[in-house]
């Protein structure tokens, strides 16, 4: 039953703590917990009624938008607990300021890879209609200057984050227990991959001339991250 | 299986039924949903329970504390006469869209006996 109060804590982290957002909650929690005992005395056993009760709940999306809360960022009062965070209290404000980072995360390294693709282009335009070769290099190395830049920043604040929700364990947690981090393996497959895809492209670009069939690397690697970030999906599943 | 986004709508028709046959609260009506769907339809919690904030907003159903046996008292819905002439007007509303739907659900019959 923990687990299931916590999650329907975690799926109302991002609310704001209105009068008639606490009421669904507390009714929720109290008809689960109806739920979860009936689903006992059938004779199932915890970890099979914790699944079947979370896996009908629904998800976070969907409770904003049945709330008629789709955009609507506020404010709130009242502290709640976030979702692993062992009982640390965190500001449903940080809870949507973390979702927006995610967001403006997610556009910068379009933006990087965007920069990167298109970088040996320009170099090309200034060349060959500018007649202009240095600025031409200039640009493209700016280019690729600004898309590492973009990649670097996007993840700056990721530890601030991961410490604030107490996110990923520290070194000696994961050790013990490497089946239960809470840390996606998609994340960091996307962190590694992608400087790996850009500095191939740069490579088979430079040496071979091969920037055409050569940004295929970057569909490829978030072809790959979306597998990655489907298995793990999967076997999360209870 | 049914989608949340294919009974979108009627959601609301649902709960006003089976408040319309007697109060009852959170989880006695979602079971009795999935039930009566014949497991076709497992009512996300998330669905239900917002289902009943609107609802009570629109003044078709009014909550009220149960006395419960174990744990937490429970809320009960009842319905109002305003939430029975919704439910009315809901029933209405389905008979027309399904003699309507059906007039364009015909595609796999025909296609497979005219050949």
């Amino acid at each position: 039953m923990e687990a299931i109060r916590n999650y329907v804590e975690a799926l109302f982290a991002g609310l704001p703590q209105r009068g008639d957002v606490l009421r669904v909650k507390e009714d929720m929690l109290a008809n689960l917990e109806d739920k979860f005992t009936a689903l006992l005395d059938e004779g199932k056993n915890e970890d099979e009624a914790t699944g079947i009760v979370i896996a009908s709940i629904g998800s976070a999306e969907e409770l904003r938008e049945e709330l008629g809360l789709a955009d609507n960022a506020s404010a709130p009062d009242t502290e709640v607990k976030a979702p692993h965070s062992g009982g640390k209290a965190v500001d449903p404000t940080v809870a949507e300021e973390y979702r927006r980072y995610q967001e403006r995360k997610h556009v910068m390294i379009a933006v990087a890879v965007a920069l990167f693709i298109l970088s040996p282009f320009t170099c090309d335009f200034f060349e060959e209609t500018l007649h202009y070769e240095a600025f031409g290099t200039f640009i493209f190395f700016a280019m690729i200057a600004a898309g590492v830049a973009l990649c670097i920043l996007s993840g700056r604040r990721d530890d601030y984050y991961r410490e604030l929700f107490d996110l990923g364990r520290d070194e000696e947690d994961t050790e013990d227990k490497e089946e239960e981090r809470e840390y996606p393996i998609s994340t960091m497959f996307s962190s590694i991959a992608f400087p790996i895809a850009a500095a191939a492209y740069l490579c088979i670009g430079v040496f071979w001339g091969l920037w055409h069939p050569g940004w295929l690397i970057f569909v490829f690697c978030a072809a790959l991250t979306a597998a990655v970030a489907a298995v793990e999906h999967f076997r999360r599943q209870p | 299986m049914l989608g949340s986004d294919v009974m979108r709508g009627y959601n609301d028709m649902l709960i006003l039924c089976l408040l319309h046959e007697g109060d009852s609260y959170g989880y006695a009506i979602s079971r009795e949903i999935e039930r009566r769907s014949g497991g076709e339809y497992p009512i996300k919690e998330t669905t239900l329970y917002s289902a009943f904030g609107r609802l009570e907003k629109q003044g078709y159903i009014v909550p009220y504390q149960g006395s419960e046996t174990q744990g937490r008292p429970r809320t009960y819905y009842t319905i109002t006469d305003e939430g029975r002439r919704a439910y009315a007007a809901k029933c209405a509303e389905w008979r027309v869209l399904k003699t309507v739907v059906d007039r364009f659900a015909k595609e796999d019959t025909e296609d497979g006996s005219d050949s």
